[in-house]
């Protein structure tokens, strides 16, 4: 491979759609979206992360993949202040995977570990991250590749909620979901 | 020699998805020598799952002897003489984030390269490009 990997985040019932936003929320009236009580959980969520959407020659594959939250970009891109961040509320677990040589391919469905993901930041890292469990290509390995060849698409499916405490206050927040992976040339 | 039987790169380091003030050297135990700049790690490095001081991780090991490698990042720079009963291994360490406004970034960390023998990582050097300074850890 030579080209580092093209890692995007899509809609998992239209991955066509480069997502654009993810709301995690308890329930829906109507259009409206309603907030999550203390001390339940939200509706699941669930996004698909791929390898090389775009089909292109000689992508590389994403090894050692995790998934944690921090504060937001910039500044706040490995800071956790915000209570969901600090506070590791968000859950998230491995759904699914596929890969295919190209177009999009299907889905297998995967039971991965639900993992409350943030905590405190040491050294710049999240103390807390969801390790991929299977790979894009079924094995327990935790690769996104770009298809088997570096020439396909690769993907795998993560299902997240939050599990807001007791404890918790009013309050409307956003923050970041940061895929951490390493590649070589 | 041995850095002839590795096919050259032409694409550059920007259109392979990294900065030009990053690369490696590697000097075989020929004492031939290739660059990142043209050549990538892939040609020559296969995928192997290691015991990274006391749990599993993915590394992509040289399969080809080496003498010794030197990695370049920002201002960083590390060189390693590479004993004769270990295997080399290095990578970039990457992230991309999103936001729920859909805005999504891409930023390069840093790179690390270890020595691996028998199936365990020995030592480990990451070019720490949040921190701007090379850490590392060794058994």
């Amino acid at each position: 491979m030579a080209s580092q990997p093209d890692i995007t985040f899509r809609d998992a019932n239209n991955p066509a759609s480069v997502l654009g936003s993810l709301s995690y929320v308890m329930s829906t009236l109507g259009s409206n979206f309603l907030p999550v009580i203390s001390g339940r959980n939200s509706l699941p969520v669930k996004l698909r992360l791929y390898n090389n959407w775009a089909q292109n020659l000689a992508i590389a594959a994403a090894m050692n993949v995790n998934l944690t939250v921090y504060d937001g970009l910039g500044a706040g891109s490995h800071t956790a202040l915000k209570a969901p961040v600090s506070e590791a509320w968000v859950r998230v677990y491995e759904s699914g995977y596929g890969q295919s040589v190209g177009a999009n391919p299907g889905l297998t469905a995967f039971p991965g570990s639900h993992t409350a993901v943030g905590g405190v930041v040491s050294h710049g890292a999240a103390y807390n991250v969801y390790n991929v469990e299977v790979g894009t290509d079924g094995s327990y390995n935790g690769q996104l590749k770009a298809g088997s060849s570096g020439n396909g698409v690769g993907f795998i499916e993560i299902t997240s909620y939050v599990n807001v405490p007791l404890t918790a206050s009013t309050n409307s927040w956003n923050f970041a979901m940061t895929l951490n992976y390493q590649w070589t040339s | 020699m041995i850095a002839d039987t590795i096919p050259i790169e032409t694409k550059s380091n920007e259109e392979r998805g990294f900065p030009t003030h990053s690369h490696f050297i590697v000097e075989f135990i020929d004492g031939s020598i290739r660059d990142e700049r043209d050549t990538n790690w892939s040609s020559f490095a296969e995928v192997e799952e290691v015991d990274y001081f006391g749990i599993k991780k993915q590394v992509s090991l040289a399969t080809l002897s080496i003498k010794t490698i030197q990695v370049f990042h920002e201002e960083m720079e590390t060189k390693i003489e590479v004993p004769e009963d270990c295997r080399v291994y290095q990578a970039f360490y990457s992230e991309v984030s999103f936001v729920p406004t859909g805005k999504r970034t891409d930023t390069l960390n840093g790179r690390a390269v270890g020595l691996v023998r028998d199936g365990k990582v020995i030592e480990e050097r990451f070019l720490n490009a949040r921190q701007g300074e090379v850490m590392g850890i060794r058994l």
